[in-house]
């Protein structure tokens, strides 16, 4: 027996070495070792905010299990993360904000069918964003299912993420980072730990350090000047693709999805979100993306076609803000995203009866900040 | 709980530690602590059900001693009959009673009847299938006076539920582990380092090969109407090696978790891609439910020593029921069906004797006719196991016609580079080790020890960078 025991020690040692630290640092930050789906259902706290470093793909099944398991909520934001500033705030009935779940336009549908039929929601605000509909970016030819969104939690780390962490506490990353404060908050992974950033309670995300950094002027935050975004645009990269003329197949793929609505009498509001106004000028400037004055036409075509509502805000200029109120180059703030409601509400929306107008121009009034209306 | 997850990886070192430190002078409290801990095992799926396991256990027991105990055959045929009964009906009740409630309603629907029958929204208790085959072989052995009841509560509680089998088997039987539970054990060190061994390879088995496989069969067939028939082919193959990775991956961790406590676990598995006909292969597939079968059906019902037609017969009878045994749904009464068909040719010409030896045995290759042999039998399996994977029947055929269209010959949508190295690595490695109990017991058993230890280091590698997300085993289903 001691002879086994010390073979099994001597040949553990090097596996303790190397997969020690990087799980001390995982566990001690909630990113892995920690068991969400438990944590969803029964939430040991009244507000929490869930930002991964690591495991960005856990977010997809947290908002997945969240809907599934939680009671039906009335409206739901459903797109990429240019659809997480929408927040429970600015409705009188239940409000989920499911952005971040679908990054392409084929993933609408299977996303909703992975859904149980019992908690599709009466409204469905759903954000487009112009690159879904570039056949350079998607060709809208992958087949999608369910396990996108049912598989994609990690409860324990990849061996890619532990060479991440390796890599990282090599930089000393970790050793530099400040911890925020609990806040009132129960943090969940590395960004909500050290960057104050992840989804609220009610799907939306909160951005808090790129916000402090931003009203600070700080240049090493995220998108300085739009600089990342405008190299993006110079190099034709990174959801800024060129093209002359939208896919056809994604249209299709919409009008699947406007017809699996119109079936299971969901109202669907199109819309699609603006981007700040200095990197629409480059982008049009450089008369590259003819492909995006083309795509607002054709949804509302289909909108019109299924009696759904279809907004198009890409120049921001239609929201009267300006790219002060923008967290980057195309993520408008949560002020950004309020005046795009009360412009939908405006516009005789059938959200007019989930919301209360007054109170929303109040709310904008007395913002927080250019990039925050509520706490 | 699951064998590849971060909990049994506590609980085993834990229970390990107390059963041959803390009460290693006695053998009760040996068998008390894995009893235990078998229950503890299988309370974290869900403890309710620990109330079914224990009443099943209970009724086996008393049903055995009450069968046991009487010469007057009444009597012996009235226990004898209860115990069986209620085990059916348990089966019946959680695991078939909605598929029969659903095919009678399918039935009166054809007939022009509107039938309003109720389904039950019933849980499967994981591993009802195995446990109570145990509980099976256990009576009917009494009966046949084959052996005589265990009058220990403890040890025969511990004979059904040890945990290394308890939700998948093997499907062990009282006079194979009922003796080594009454006997005490001595730490072997052999045994240990290959039981870990065993453990590390069914680890790589189950988490780099079908748990990857998995993600991609799960895609395939979920939109199977819109892949290309080799696309379809390419998620048929991938779900045969899933299925196989994944059962038999369980089975050598539960073989090798049972060595470390001095068990020695019936065989389940022995290598049944590289069988040379489909007979050969029943006897290397699922080894402990196919001899149950044999022994407690075939063999009743007349065996191999009756007439052709009976043979025949009885052949189609153990298929049909081996099928519906993992499920209650029609494709696996097909699969099961199908099987019955690949083998029955071998039964007229009494070939089914032909290959019972290892394949080219102490050879690096196999011969040309051999290794037709083998693809032969291994394209037929490949077909079988569509049937099983399908969610039905229509689904299973449909498939097939896809996957037997022009599109066969073009280049598969979804190109899984990754993982079909790792099948090569993997088929490399069984194709070594086929001669031993498992692969890893032999592959590499020669090499110095830096380069042994190099290759498990990899091995383990794999299975992390594999790891992330737990993924049940198949099998557990049934």
């Amino acid at each position: 027996m001691k002879k086994f025991i010390f073979r099994i020690l001597i040949f553990s040692i090097p596996l303790f070495l190397v997969l020690l630290p990087p799980c001390w640092y995982l566990f001690q930050m909630k990113e892995n070792f920690f068991d969400l789906e438990s944590f969803i259902k029964n939430p040991t706290t009244d507000k929490y905010l869930i930002g991964y470093t690591y495991n960005e793909k856990n977010y997809k099944f947290m908002k997945w299990k969240y809907i599934n398991t939680k009671p039906k909520f009335e409206i739901w934001s459903l797109g990429s993360s240019r659809a997480m500033q929408f927040r429970s705030e600015m409705f009188t009935d239940s409000f989920y904000n499911a952005g971040f779940t679908v990054g392409r336009i084929s993933e609408f549908l299977p996303f909703m069918k992975s859904i149980n039929h019992s908690k599709y929601p009466d409204m469905l605000i759903v954000t487009l964003d112009t690159w879904m509909f570039n056949t350079k970016y998607d060709k809208v030819d992958d087949v999608v299912d369910a396990t996108k969104w049912t598989n994609s939690f990690k409860m324990y780390p990849s061996y890619g993420t532990l060479k991440t962490v390796w890599a990282d506490m090599i930089d000393n990353k970790f050793s530099h980072s400040k911890s925020y404060d609990a806040n009132g908050y129960t943090r969940i992974g590395y960004n909500a730990n050290f960057k104050d950033t992840g989804f609220r309670n009610d799907g939306s995300f909160y951005y808090g350090e790129q916000i402090a950094k931003l009203k600070a002027k700080d240049s090493t935050c995220s998108d300085y000047n739009f600089k990342d975004t405008y190299l993006r645009i110079e190099n034709g990269s990174d959801k800024f693709e060129y093209g002359n003329v939208p896919n056809s197949k994604a249209f299709n793929e919409l009008e699947k999805f406007a017809l699996f609505c119109k079936n299971n009498n969901i109202k669907m509001i199109l819309v699609l979100p603006p981007f700040a106004n200095v990197v629409l000028d480059k982008m049009i400037r450089s008369r590259k993306y003819q492909y995006i004055q083309k795509i607002p036409e054709k949804c509302l075509s289909i909108a019109k076609k299924y009696k759904f509502e279809c907004y198009d805000f890409t120049n921001p200029e239609i929201l009267k803000t300006n790219s002060t109120e923008f967290i980057d180059g195309f993520h408008g703030s949560e002020k950004v995203y309020l005046k795009m409601l009360v412009q939908m509400l405006e516009e005789q929306s059938v959200l007019n009866s989930k919301t209360n107008k007054n109170q929303l121009n109040d709310d904008l009034a007395n913002s927080l900040s250019n990039y925050q209306v509520y706490q | 709980m699951l064998f590849n997850s971060i909990h049994f990886a506590v609980f085993l070192p834990i229970v390990f530690f107390i059963y041959w430190f803390i009460v290693n002078q006695n053998l009760h409290y040996q068998n008390f602590l894995l009893l235990v801990a078998s229950y503890v095992f299988y309370a974290f799926w869900d403890w309710r059900f620990l109330f079914l396991l224990v009443f099943s256990t209970f009724l086996d027991y008393f049903t055995g001693l009450k069968i046991s105990e009487n010469s007057n055959s009444t009597l012996k045929n009235f226990w004898f009959w209860l115990s069986i009964s209620i085990n059916i009906g348990f089966l019946g009740l959680f695991k078939y009673y909605n598929f029969f409630v659903s095919s009678f309603a399918d039935v009166l629907l054809s007939l022009g009847f509107s039938p309003s029958l109720q389904t039950l929204n019933i849980v499967l208790p994981i591993g009802i299938s195995f446990y109570t085959f145990h509980g099976f072989s256990y009576v009917i052995d009494i009966y046949n006076d084959k052996i005589m009841a265990e009058r220990n509560f403890i040890d025969y509680s511990l004979f059904v539920s040890f945990f290394p089998l308890l939700v998948a088997g093997p499907i062990e039987r009282a006079t194979h582990l009922l003796p080594q539970i009454k006997k005490s054990r001595t730490f072997n060190y052999d045994n240990a380092v290959d039981g870990l061994r065993q453990i590390l390879y069914g680890l790589f088995k189950k988490v780099v090969i079908a748990d990857q496989c998995a993600v991609i069969v799960n895609t395939i067939f979920s939109n199977y109407l819109d892949y290309s028939g080799s696309t379809l082919l390419l998620g048929a193959l991938l779900f045969t090696f899933q299925i196989y990775c994944d059962f038999s991956g369980y089975s050598d961790i539960a073989l090798g978790v049972a060595r470390l406590f001095g068990f020695e676990l019936l065989r389940n598995f022995a290598f049944p891609y590289f069988s040379r006909d489909i007979a050969e292969f029943w006897r290397r597939w699922h080894i402990s439910l196919s001899s149950w079968f044999r022994d407690y059906l075939y063999i009743p019902l007349g065996g191999s020593k009756v007439g052709m037609g009976l043979k025949i017969r009885n052949t189609f009878i153990i298929f049909l029921v081996s099928g519906f045994w993992h499920g209650a749904n029609w494709t696996f009464i097909i699969w099961g069906f199908l099987n019955a068909l690949y083998i029955i040719p071998s039964i007229i010409f009494r070939t089914n004797r032909n290959n019972i030896d290892t394949v080219a045995q102490g050879k690096y290759l196999p011969s040309f006719k051999e290794f037709a042999a083998i693809s032969l039998t291994f394209g037929l399996t490949v077909i079988a196991w569509v049937f099983f994977r399908s969610e039905s029947v229509h689904q299973a055929f449909t498939y097939l016609n896809k996957m037997f269209s022009s599109s066969l010959f073009s280049v598969p949508q979804i190109k899984p580079t990754a993982l079909l190295v790792c099948l090569c690595f993997f088929i490399i490695i069984e194709w070594f080790g086929r001669e031993s109990k498992h692969a890893l017991e032999s592959f590499g058993s020669r090499w110095p020890r830096v380069v042994r230890w190099s290759f498990y280091y990899v091995l383990i590698v794999l299975t992390i960078s594999f790891s992330g997300s737990e993924q049940e085993f198949i099998y557990f289903q049934f």
